[in-house]
């Protein structure tokens, strides 16, 4: 399929003007096409025979899809240099050494019929072409040459300062990043797009240490907090809400998940209507998952779809983190390590001693201020401290 | 006052004009030959980008680059096939343009009109509507300052152009600057779809020339003797130093704005209005009229011209793609400007 317009990205074929075993000369025409703009023909490229036609009637194909095949002659082969010998190279090579390309398969995605362009533009800055190929090859990110001060035109990075860039980074250690590192890296350089805060409060856990010590088998701490953050978003689920263009998408169900460290990542499990079980319900099923997590054998409907997640970085020995939400997300939930200190009791006139542990919300600051979350915040910590009616 | 065939006195029949007429139908010939192969190659997809033709402006472009010198400069624009070829542009570098061979004169990173050899004098276009003429005006101006004289600088405008801020500006400074300018304006009837009475109210472009004080000439733009005639006078006066020329041609584009367009929009009325005849035609007919020509001759140069298109393809179709590991994505002329600037600051 040509490119029949600059703005053109795909046609429409309304009509075959020769039929397959036809003979054909070079620029005859045998399709009819029609572009959101015009209708023209496809001609030939060469003089043959129609061998096939790899394309519909009435449907819309790609600039770049093949849309047939013509058989040609021997002679117009050699002639149009179709065949044999590749073209004669003209130039030594450059300073650049040139490994070998493959072609990328697919490059032309189809699209809506309709839609003006392809939608694959990627990076502001200005990369020059040659940059762009060589880039392409090795698998780099625009994000990737951030590192690098530009000494072309403007500050541009040019192709002689990126070689010198990947020949620095030759000469240290380097290790292949897990697919699981990779995906992680992805997830949380699209969800730092946004704008993110946290607020954080106190909270006493003596009274869901006991609760935990007398319960058989023991709900993890974690889940003490996903059961409140679970029942707090049943009471209003407003702040879990999605902004997407100028709309909130709410959720339909109170599906939470909560962080697993896995080998090299983490996971995240989900209990699917948390709202809806006591936490003696939800223990063995929290348990269940923290162990396939662990062994990276989830299955499919405990993963996706939840619209918060819990963190208990405590177990890290952590008292207080930022952690990122998941990119679809607007909330998570984090608890930090309980540790005793010293309480003053107004009733009593003195100290005394109490178990403690810092509660963090993450949140999007687009769908969220800091009322709104600090008011989720503190009636999840409300709910911590009656672990019975969780 | 309008040429025709009809009213133009009988050219002399001397051999220099009939070699001219000659000469000028068998570019504009080659240039129709060329625009039919690039529709085809376009709608064949092996052109990437944009294709423009120039039918129905043959007589107008070929006159415009047979009256010009090797010496002077032509910035034509993009319906100007004939003009390139008759200021010296060879077929293969056309072609090599259009199918990006890193050979042609874009060495392959730029496709379609934008080339050029500037250094011969040969601009190649900014797609601007009017841009060229400032171009042309410095340029102009750059050989004056230098003391070179008797060089007269051309470019070619569309009717829309006429109604940009640059042509005013442009046309204003060749006035006062009394640069030996001369801008060829085809007015065909559609600036891309919108007509010539969105465009403008005078009777006829050239009376804008009045305006800046600049000369003016009409021209019927279907009849190549009287394009050769204006457009040889037009050069002629620019040359000997009376200022800027206004050339408007009448006539009407045969295709579309570009091969993308088909050009349902174009009234079928002026099709079959005297400025709707096609240009190569009328030329044909012309020359078999004054027995300079017959038939079977004007059908061989047909043969002779379409062969040498198609060699022309071949090879360019055999010959490399630009590589983006090899070029060094200076700009066309800059090593050329640099190397200019080391002789002068050595001299």
């Amino acid at each position: 399929m040509p490119q029949l317009g600059e703005s053109i990205a795909e046609a429409a074929i309304i009509h075959f003007l020769v039929q397959p075993g036809d003979s054909v000369k070079a620029d005859q025409d045998l399709i009819e096409v029609e572009t959101n703009k015009a209708t023209m023909s496809v001609t030939s490229p060469c003089s043959g025979r129609v061998e096939k036609f790899s394309v519909l009637l009435n449907e819309s194909y790609a600039v770049g899809t093949v849309l047939g095949q013509i058989e040609a002659t021997q002679e117009e082969t050699v002639r149009l240099g179709l065949d044999g010998p590749g073209p004669v190279k003209n130039a030594e090579a450059g300073p650049v050494s040139r490994p070998e390309i493959s072609p990328r398969s697919g490059r032309v995605q189809p699209t809506v019929r309709g839609l003006p362009v392809p939608a694959n533009a990627k990076g502001a800055s200005y990369l020059s072409p040659r940059l762009k190929a060589r880039m392409d090859e090795l698998g780099l990110h625009a994000a990737d040459l951030a590192g690098i001060a530009g000494s072309g035109a403007a500050g541009r990075v040019t192709v002689e300062d990126f070689e010198k860039f990947i020949a620095h980074l030759e000469k240290q250690r380097m290790s292949k990043a897990s697919s699981m590192r990779v995906a992680v890296a992805d997830a949380m350089r699209r969800s730092w797009t946004r704008p993110l805060a946290t607020v954080g409060l106190p909270v006493a856990l003596d009274a869901l240490l006991a609760h935990r010590k007398s319960s058989s088998p023991k709900p993890g701490p974690a889940l003490y907090a996903l059961r409140a953050l679970a029942i707090a978003l049943a009471e209003n689920s407003a702040p879990a809400g999605r902004l997407v263009g100028s709309k909130i998408v709410h959720p339909s169900s109170i599906d939470v998940g909560f962080a697993v460290e896995a080998e090299d990542g983490v996971l995240v499990p989900v209990i699917r209507d948390a709202d809806k079980k006591s936490l003696k319900d939800l223990t063995q099923r929290y348990n269940e998952l923290v162990e396939l997590a662990r062994q990276r054998k989830l299955p499919a409907e405990a993963t996706g779809g939840s619209i918060a997640t819990v963190t208990n970085y405590g177990t890290f020995g952590l008292i207080w983190a930022t952690p990122i939400p998941l990119p679809e997300q607007t909330l998570v939930l984090g608890m930090g390590a309980g540790r005793r200190v010293p309480f003053w009791d107004e009733a009593k006139g003195q100290f005394l001693p109490v178990t403690e542990s810092n509660l963090t919300l993450s949140f999007d600051h687009r769908v969220l201020d800091g009322g709104g979350a600090g008011r989720l915040l503190t009636r999840v910590a409300d709910l911590m401290l009656k672990p019975e009616t969780l | 006052m309008l040429h025709t065939v009809l009213d133009t006195p009988p050219v002399g029949e001397t051999k220099a004009a009939r070699d001219q007429t000659l000469a000028a139908y068998r570019l504009m010939l080659t240039a129709r030959l060329l625009d039919d192969k690039y529709a085809a190659l376009y709608r064949g997809g092996k052109i990437h980008g944009g294709v423009f033709l120039g039918r129905g402006q043959e007589a107008l472009s070929v006159a415009i680059g047979i009256s010009l010198k090797k010496t002077d400069i032509f910035a034509p624009l993009i319906r100007d096939a004939a003009g390139r070829l008759a200021f010296g542009e060879t077929v293969v570098d056309a072609i090599r343009t259009y199918l990006g061979s890193a050979l042609g004169p874009m060495r392959g990173r730029d496709g379609n009109v934008h080339r050029g050899r500037p250094l011969e004098g040969y601009l190649p276009m900014v797609s601007h509507l009017g841009a060229m003429i400032s171009v042309v005006n410095g340029t102009l101006f750059a050989r004056r300052l230098k003391g070179v004289s008797g060089t007269v600088g051309a470019t070619c405008l569309g009717d829309g152009a006429t109604s940009t801020g640059a042509f005013h500006e442009a046309l204003n400074q060749a006035a006062v600057e009394k640069l030996p300018l001369v801008l060829v304006v085809a007015d065909n009837q559609y600036a891309y779809s919108t007509p010539t009475s969105r465009q403008f109210v005078c009777e006829d472009l050239a009376d804008k020339a009045s305006g800046y004080g600049v000369a003016a000439h009409s021209v019927d733009g279907t009849d190549l003797v009287a394009c050769l005639k204006t457009a040889g006078e037009a050069v002629a006066r620019a040359r000997s130093g009376e200022g800027p020329q206004l050339i408007v041609a009448r006539l009407l584009r045969l295709c579309g704005h570009g091969e993308h367009d088909d050009s349902h929009y174009i009234d079928p009325k002026l099709k079959t209005s005297p400025l709707g005849r096609d240009c190569l035609k009328v030329a044909e007919e012309f020359l078999l009229r004054q027995q300079w020509a017959d038939s079977a001759t004007l059908d061989g140069w047909r043969t002779e011209v379409v062969r040498e298109i198609e060699d022309a393809v071949a090879q360019v179709r055999r010959e490399p793609a630009p590589d983006p590991y090899d070029e060094k994505w200076q700009a066309i002329s800059s090593r050329h400007l640099i190397e200019l600037h080391d002789e002068d600051s050595g001299s």
